[in-house]
């Protein structure tokens, strides 16, 4: 415990942007990968494991063998696993994933066109959510001994027992039906009206964000009390701070870490939840083809729409956990280390 | 500069603290010592409006001739810092993880000086080299983490004395570190207060660091200062009966001659434990733990003015002059 200073010289660290954050992004960037690449394997095993005969799905129960076996041998299903394994995946980088069985469409033009409503309101509702947990439930931890607080408590624990689909159907009913002011259902591109496309996902982007706002909300609430209580708000008081502006100040960053934790958790749900809400508003965006590939038994659709989900997941992941390390440098440090030092 | 009267610090019906006068002239420094949960850390984190929240306060402290009992949180907040700094017990937890040292610095001097963004950092650097950092440009860019406990307490007394207070409030600030750390740490704070001419309100569980710091030394059992005397004459001339058996029971600290500084030192032990918070006996607090103790204890004894502004609160104070 010398008074000497630590590792690290100053150069990097004034420039902010340390070889240690590179290493985290590199390391980022990799289990991104592996994982995308055990995830595709997985969601094409269990298609596979599923069983049934994807031909005789497409010609009937009834079709005579050789029109299925002619059939198998179009799709290409008597090469091996692993070369049709490949080919699919390849397909994704070619821009050719095949065509739909019954609806004849192109699987990967209907995947980049369906792309931005899905990504729009997942982002969408994650950030909305962040940003009104980590607003919401400091008001309410900072007024937490009055009927402020309170209430706000009340309001999550509503939000949290209200699944989306009801609140969705709800806020349609409200804004939509009896006030007019915002559109039941559909989806203006966003290239072509950003506002009016972000108008059209008001209503989405809400009904898929209550419940895990709402979660986030009281986590953000519990984790502020316990920060509430830390000695470096003490010193920030000390330095001439007031209680509430000690806590804004240098509270919010480190409840936004915890805050981040518990949403990446909640990605998968929240994935789940927009194919639902998709369904409600009427937005024409992967979720919605799910469905439709889903009652129309489009083994090829179904699979190629789980692995876009599921980057889109990945992705999200990637982003927050780089933003973890960003806004935790004791996390940057950690990781960071190479494995030997 | 300093003069409490009555204060009195609580938590629900629960009085955790009741300080009938407490004096710091300009430039003194005044130690209070005491056992922990004694209620010493409490009144010092009072006096500069940190209590705890749920904490309330009444009485008097005037402080430069303003009242800061019943002053808002805003209003304290401006003397804060500026007038009064705060030096905390665990410098390991008491900078914010997730933000470089050096700005954390610079956020004192932004809040009470009028100085720009250039002359803040350069006044940090300065302030750096005054509580003896190593290589203060690195440093500036360090996370508390990446630092030593002892430069971490260091980063923390450029803070208290960044905007030049006239009263540095001092809560153990000594007794997370290493030792081989704590001298020097104590060490800076004296020479600090000397050169900047600061009053200060030292708080400390040892009486041998807080003789060596202070002036002045208040003694505090169960939420109330029971002797209050200049540092050389407490030790050599205890007058409370808690404070003699305090010395007593420390071993390092010879109290006038009677123990010796050899191997096999004789130390006695104070009689049963420091009771919780809201049940100690009625009239002087010490007595169920004193040998001394008679029925005229039960009523709360009056402060007895001694020598050179001491005073004692005690039924039967050892005599002025010596150990019986």
């Amino acid at each position: 415990m010398a008074d000497r200073p630590a590792r690290g010289t100053s150069k990097d660290e004034r420039q902010g942007m340390n070889p240690r954050v590179l290493l985290v992004i590199g390391r980022e960037t990799l289990t991104l990968v592996v994982s995308a690449m055990v995830g595709s394997l997985v969601v094409f095993a269990l298609l596979r494991l599923l069983g049934g005969d994807v031909a005789l799905m497409i010609l009937g129960q009834e079709a005579p063998p050789e029109a299925a076996a002619a059939m198998r041998e179009e799709l290409g299903l008597n090469r091996p696993w692993f070369v049709q394994y490949l080919d699919w995946i390849g397909g994704f980088f070619t821009g050719d994933v095949g065509r739909s069985y019954s609806g004849g469409y192109d699987i990967f033009e209907q995947i980049v066109a369906r792309l931005g409503p899905t990504t729009l309101l997942a982002f969408g509702s994650l950030a909305v959510s962040i940003l009104l947990a980590l607003a919401i439930g400091t008001y309410s931890a900072l007024n937490s001994r009055n009927a402020g607080g309170t209430a706000v408590d009340l309001f999550a624990q509503l939000g949290i027992a209200v699944p989306a689909f009801w609140a969705g159907l709800l806020l349609v009913y409200l804004f939509a039906v009896v006030l007019g002011w915002l559109p039941a259902g559909g989806y203006v591109p966003f290239l072509e009206d950003p506002l009016g496309s972000l108008v059209s996902l008001v209503l989405p982007v809400a009904a898929l964000s209550l419940g895990s706002t709402a979660v986030k909300t009281r986590f953000v609430r519990s984790a502020m009390l316990d920060v509430m209580n830390e000695d470096y708000i003490r010193t920030a008081m000390a330095k001439g701070r007031t209680f509430n502006a000690a806590v804004l100040r240098h509270g919010l960053r480190n409840v936004a870490i915890p805050v981040l934790t518990v949403s990446t958790l909640q990605l998968g749900n929240l994935m789940a939840g927009a194919v639902v809400i998709e369904n409600v508003f009427v937005l024409p965006g992967l979720g919605r083809l799910l469905l439709v590939a889903v009652q129309g038994r489009e083994v090829l659709v179904v699979q190629s729409l789980a692995l876009v989900i599921l980057m889109i997941v990945l992705v999200m992941n990637f982003v927050m956990d780089l933003s973890y390390g960003l806004l935790d440098p004791r996390i940057a440090d950690r990781r960071g280390r190479p494995a030997h030092g | 500069m300093l003069a409490i009267r009555d204060l009195r610090v609580s938590v629900g019906a629960l009085e955790l603290v009741h300080i009938e006068r407490l004096e710091i002239p300009e430039g003194r420094r005044v130690g209070l010592v005491g056992e922990s949960g004694s209620g010493k850390s409490i009144t010092a984190m009072s006096i500069a409006g940190l209590q705890p929240r749920e904490a309330r306060l009444a009485g008097s402290v005037r402080f430069a001739g303003r009242e800061l009992v019943g002053l808002s949180d805003g209003d304290m907040a401006r003397v804060r810092g500026a007038r009064i700094g705060f030096i905390p017990q665990d410098p390991t937890r008491a900078l914010n993880p997730t933000t470089r040292v050096g700005p954390q610095v610079a956020e004192a001097l932004r809040l009470n000086t009028p100085l720009g963004r250039g002359a803040i950092r350069a006044r940090v650097l300065e302030l750096f080299a005054q509580v003896r950092l190593p290589e203060p440009a690195a440093l500036y860019h360090r996370y508390p983490h990446q630092i030593s406990g002892g430069q971490q307490q260091r980063v923390l007394i450029a803070m208290a004395i960044a905007a030049r207070p006239a009263l540095l409030v001092a809560d153990e600030p000594t007794t997370a570190l290493d030792v081989t750390v704590q001298n020097e740490i104590l060490r800076l704070i004296l020479e600090l207060s000397r050169a900047e001419r600061m009053a200060m309100l030292f708080v400390s569980h040892e009486l041998g660091v807080v003789r060596a710091v202070c002036d002045d030394i208040g003694v505090v059992y169960g939420g109330r200062l029971v002797e209050f005397a200049p540092a050389g004459a407490i030790a050599a001339r205890p007058r409370h009966r808690y404070t003699e058996a305090l010395i007593g029971a420390n071993p390092g600290l010879p109290a006038g001659d009677e123990i010796p500084r050899q191997s096999g030192r004789r130390f006695t032990v104070i009689d049963g434990s420091v009771p919780a918070a809201g049940r100690f006996p009625a009239g002087c607090r010490f007595r169920n733990r004193c040998r001394h103790a008679t029925a005229a204890c039960e009523t709360d004894p009056p402060i007895a003015p001694g020598e050179a502004g001491a005073w004692v609160k005690c039924w039967h104070p050892v005599a002025a002059g010596g150990p019986p």
